[in-house]
């Protein structure tokens, strides 16, 4: 037993036996009393103590539990929280299409809230337009016409203002809104998107209707969880959006520039630009504005008008208004919305009036420009809405309005080098032509001549040249030659050449002389050629019809081929040096002269070394042999057409590669010939010879009407002869010799006398034509009849051979 | 060239007949000139004249110079289309009065 316990004594009251023993054991009980009275005090107050402690730990354990249930609730409700954020944040990472993602999103938010509407607002989301969802269940679903315009309320603006969660537990009494909502509508919950920059990106909202609910601090704190991920996906849109619209206009700006490279015309790039652009930015117009460097007006050149859009028409004198409210330094004019735009104060009524009937609220100008020279304006119009040209786009609008530029420049460019080009070959076409005049007059040689030329040059003006000219009228004077280099330079320097010649075939003591000729030709060739490194090759002969002889020097030029019935042979002719690299003193003895006889149907061919020095289409030269072939199997060929007959066979050898230089042939025949010998003048001995050559010609087609003036002439030449000629030459030589040649319509005679000749030169400068001769004079009629007779007059140097030719 | 020189009063007429080349003037010039006389007109008889030449036409021009010291006119007379083609490129018309064997007819 305890000392706490009571300790009970028995009474025994058979020990009572006096009043002593009575006071001791009512003491002794006294006492046992006090002692139980202590204990059980003791035991009360343990007893209190215990139960005190007991209470204590009862609070504590209250405690416990209610923190315990806390953080329970905590866990599940960071849990849910997470959850939910979660879901979003799969969501979000699941797409791109930020409608897609919003709408989910109001919908998950609307769910897990069980409100009747859930929302969210993203303001000029695409150019001005704000992009909004809404979830609602059942009755409370508005149509996006009503829940577009939250963003127009007093609530958007408050949270939009101050960035702070608006919480609405009760329309009816909260400030904002009491009185001033009409519908149903009986706590929101509105919170705002807000980027890592503070930036804000949309709002989020929840609506209650008709009954009235009290958000709490965990539906706050979720929403604006979520507002997070929100406003992330929006960011990861915007940048996924413009990396798209990047990529796009890259790729546009892209195309642009190859179409640039790629076509000259100027007008197909502008007017697919325009159109491009235009759909690109999805703006209402584009244009370009060209301005007219003249006149310094604007007209519109190209434009693009979206459907329902009026254009404002091409071709139209359009100044660009909005450039009078941009400084000289801005590199665009940029206005979002006109009818806020402070700038408008810059322009005249008029001009604002003129900008009003555009419809346009938002333009966007950038220059086209190409080195500092402005060439226009590329414009922008977005009508009826305003619109924030943002820097990316008007980044992208000056790329394509530098390519733009490239391409204006590029086109005016062509436009000159066209010009250019039509003046320049408006000019070796003049060129052509003054070549082929100064030619042809070279082969515009007496009909009654055995020649033949085939001239094919290789570009309009060309490098080959030849002259064909009467010496006397059975003493043909050839030059054939070939200017190094072709085009205009080349060409020049032949019309040089040809100039220079006639100089030289005018003077006998040069046009008689082949080497003489060649000599001179060299020099003055020399010496206008300092500046620069042309030469020429020539060949020169002299043909003497009567007696088939060629006398020739030769300048580097290739040798002429001699045909007879039986060989075909290159002329041994010892080419010199070729014209113009030697003067004339370094070149004196250069050029040899050799002499080939040709009998009667003999030919020679002369030609240029684009017959000899011609590819085949596999790049490899053609063997000269083929023209020496064609030559042998051609022998019987009429001459008139034998040298366009070898330029036609050398495309056929060459299986028809293209020319690689002019084809100049010239062909000459030793015609047959009537040669007879006068040794009589009188009369009837004259007159029976004169009459033979009168029946030859009459076989040959003489008009009956032109016999007399043929005789006449042959009489006046004849008499001549003798009289000034023979009558001068000792008896044993006093003959004349007559030769004369019919081809095709026309008569050419020679007639020699043995005497020492005359000075022709100053006898036809006194007296060539008859109306010059005194009337009453009884001489000095024989010269002016010959010329009125004939069509071609002529002497040899000496003056004692006369050439008549008489064409009908 | 045949020659046949008549003096009929105060007109001298001469028929001459083949060529009159620069062979002949002189025989033509020896023959016709002597005998222009006190006549008023020299009558050329080109009928049978087929052919002249500068020479020829030298003649004419000579017997037309005669004639004008006399104060005689020359006429030449049935000239053949040949003949007066040259006189007329020669402008002996205008020297003397010529007729065609046409214009005779």
């Amino acid at each position: 037993m305890s000392e706490n316990d009571i300790n009970l004594q028995v009474f025994d009251f058979g020990d009572l036996k006096d009043i002593d023993s009575c006071l001791a054991a009512v003491k002794k009980l006294q006492k046992q009393l006090d002692s139980e009275r202590k204990i059980a005090d003791k035991k009360e107050k343990l007893m209190s103590q215990s139960l005190q402690e007991s209470k204590q730990m009862s609070s504590h354990l209250q405690q416990i539990t209610q923190a315990l249930a806390k953080e329970r609730k905590a866990a599940i409700e960071k849990s849910e929280t997470e959850r939910l954020l979660w879901k979003l944040i799969e969501r979000i990472n699941s797409s791109f299409d930020l409608e897609h993602i919003l709408q989910s999103t109001v919908d998950e938010l609307g769910h897990y809230f069980k409100v009747d509407r859930c929302g969210i607002i993203i303001p000029s989301y695409k150019t001005s337009k704000n992009l909004v969802r809404e979830y609602a269940s059942g009755e409370w679903k508005r149509k996006k016409e009503t829940y577009s315009q939250v963003s127009l309320s007093a609530l958007y603006r408050t949270v939009t203002e101050t960035l702070e969660p608006l919480i609405i537990n009760d329309t009816l009494t909260h400030e904002l809104t009491a009185g001033n909502l009409g519908e149903d509508l009986r706590s929101i919950l509105m919170v705002p998107l807000v980027q890592y920059n503070d930036e804000l990106i949309g709002v989020v909202y929840l609506h209650q209707c008709r009954t009235q609910r009290n958000w709490t601090e965990h539906e706050l704190s979720l929403l604006q969880a979520a507002a997070g991920p929100i406003a992330t996906a929006v960011e990861k849109s915007k940048l996924f959006s413009k990396a798209k619209a990047w990529a796009s206009r890259e790729k546009l700006l892209n195309r642009l520039t190859s179409r640039i490279r790629g076509t000259l015309n100027i007008n197909v790039i502008l007017e697919r630009t325009v159109a491009e652009l235009g759909q690109a930015l999805q703006s209402s117009r584009c244009f370009i504005n060209i301005i007219d460097h003249k006149t310094t007006r604007e007209k519109l050149s190209h434009e693009y008008s979206a459907n329902n859009i009026e254009p404002i028409g091409t071709g139209k004198e359009n100044p660009l208004i909005i450039n009078k409210m941009a400084e000289r330094s801005e590199e665009y004019i940029s206005i979002s919305n006109l009818y806020k735009e402070p700038r408008l104060t810059k322009l005249s009524n008029k001009e604002i009036e003129q900008l009003y009937k555009t419809k346009a609220m938002a333009f966007l100008a950038v220059p086209i420009s190409f080195q500092r020279n402005l060439f226009g304006w590329l414009c922008f119009h977005q009508c009826n809405v305003p619109r924030n040209w943002t820097s990316e786009e008007i980044a992208f609008i000056q790329s394509a309005a530098s390519q733009v530029g490239v391409a204006i420049n590029q086109a005016e460019m062509v436009s000159k080098l066209s010009e250019y080009q039509t003046k320049i070959s408006r000019e070796l076409k003049q060129a052509a032509q003054l070549q082929s005049i100064l030619l042809s007059a070279g082969a515009d040689t007496n009909k009654n001549l055995p020649i033949a030329v085939s001239y094919h040059p290789h570009h309009n003006v060309s490098g080959d040249f030849y002259w064909v000219t009467e010496l006397a009228p059975h003493i043909i004077g050839i030059l054939i030659g070939d200017v190094s280099g072709k085009g205009p330079a080349a060409a020049l320097l032949t019309g040089y050449i040809i100039g220079e010649m006639k100089g030289l075939l005018e003077n006998q003591e040069t046009s008689w002389h082949p080497e003489a000729f060649l000599t001179a030709l060299s020099d003055s060739i020399f010496e206008q050629n300092q500046a620069s490194d042309f030469y020429a090759t020539a060949w020169y002969g002299i043909f003497n019809v009567l007696e088939g002889k060629v006398i020739c020097s030769n300048a580097g030029h290739p040798s002429p081929c001699l045909m007879n019935e039986n060989s075909i042979n290159r002329i041994e002719d010892e080419p010199g040096v070729p014209l113009g690299l030697l003067s004339v003193n370094d070149a004196i003895g250069t050029y040899v002269v050799k002499e080939f006889k040709l009998n009667p149907s003999d030919r020679m061919i002369i030609f240029t070394d684009g017959l000899t020095e011609q590819r085949e289409l596999d790049g490899k030269f053609l063997p000269e042999a083929w023209l020496l072939d064609t030559l042998k199997s051609h022998t019987k060929y009429k001459l008139t057409e034998l040298p366009e007959e070898i330029i036609r066979q050398l495309n056929i050898v060459s299986k028809a590669a293209p020319a690689d230089d002019d084809r100049l042939v010239v062909a000459i025949e030793m015609p047959e010939n009537n040669i007879i010998e006068l040794t009589d003048d009188s009369q009837d001995y004259i007159n029976n010879k004169i009459k033979a050559i009168l029946e030859d010609a009459a076989i040959h087609g003489l008009p009956k009407n032109l016999e007399a003036s043929l005789k006449l002439g042959l009489v006046e030449a004849i008499y001549n002869s003798f009289r000034h000629g023979a009558s001068k030459a000792k008896d044993q030589d006093k003959k004349i010799t007559l030769g004369w040649w019919i081809k095709e319509s026309s008569i050419s005679c020679t007639i020699k006398d043995p005497g020492p000749g005359f000075n022709w030169h100053k006898a036809i400068q006194s007296k060539s034509m008859l109306k010059d001769v005194d009337i009453t004079s009884e001489g000095g009629r024989g010269l002016p009849l010959l010329f009125e007779i004939f069509s071609k007059v002529c002497w040899n140097p000496a003056g004692n051979e006369i050439g008549l030719t008489m064409n009908w | 060239m045949k020659l046949d020189v008549e003096d009929k009063e105060d007109r001298l007429f001469i028929k001459i007949g083949g060529q009159l080349l620069y062979s002949e003037a002189d025989n033509f010039k020896e023959e016709v000139l002597p005998k222009i006389g006190q006549h008023s007109t020299v009558t050329l008889d080109c009928e049978h004249l087929q052919f002249i030449d500068s020479a020829g036409t030298g003649a004419i021009v000579r017997l037309w110079k005669e004639c004008r010291m006399v104060g005689a006119e020359l006429e030449l007379i049935r000239v053949i289309p040949e003949v007066q083609k040259l006189l007329h490129l020669t402008r002996l018309h205008q020297l003397a009065k010529v007729t065609g064997i046409d214009d005779a007819a």
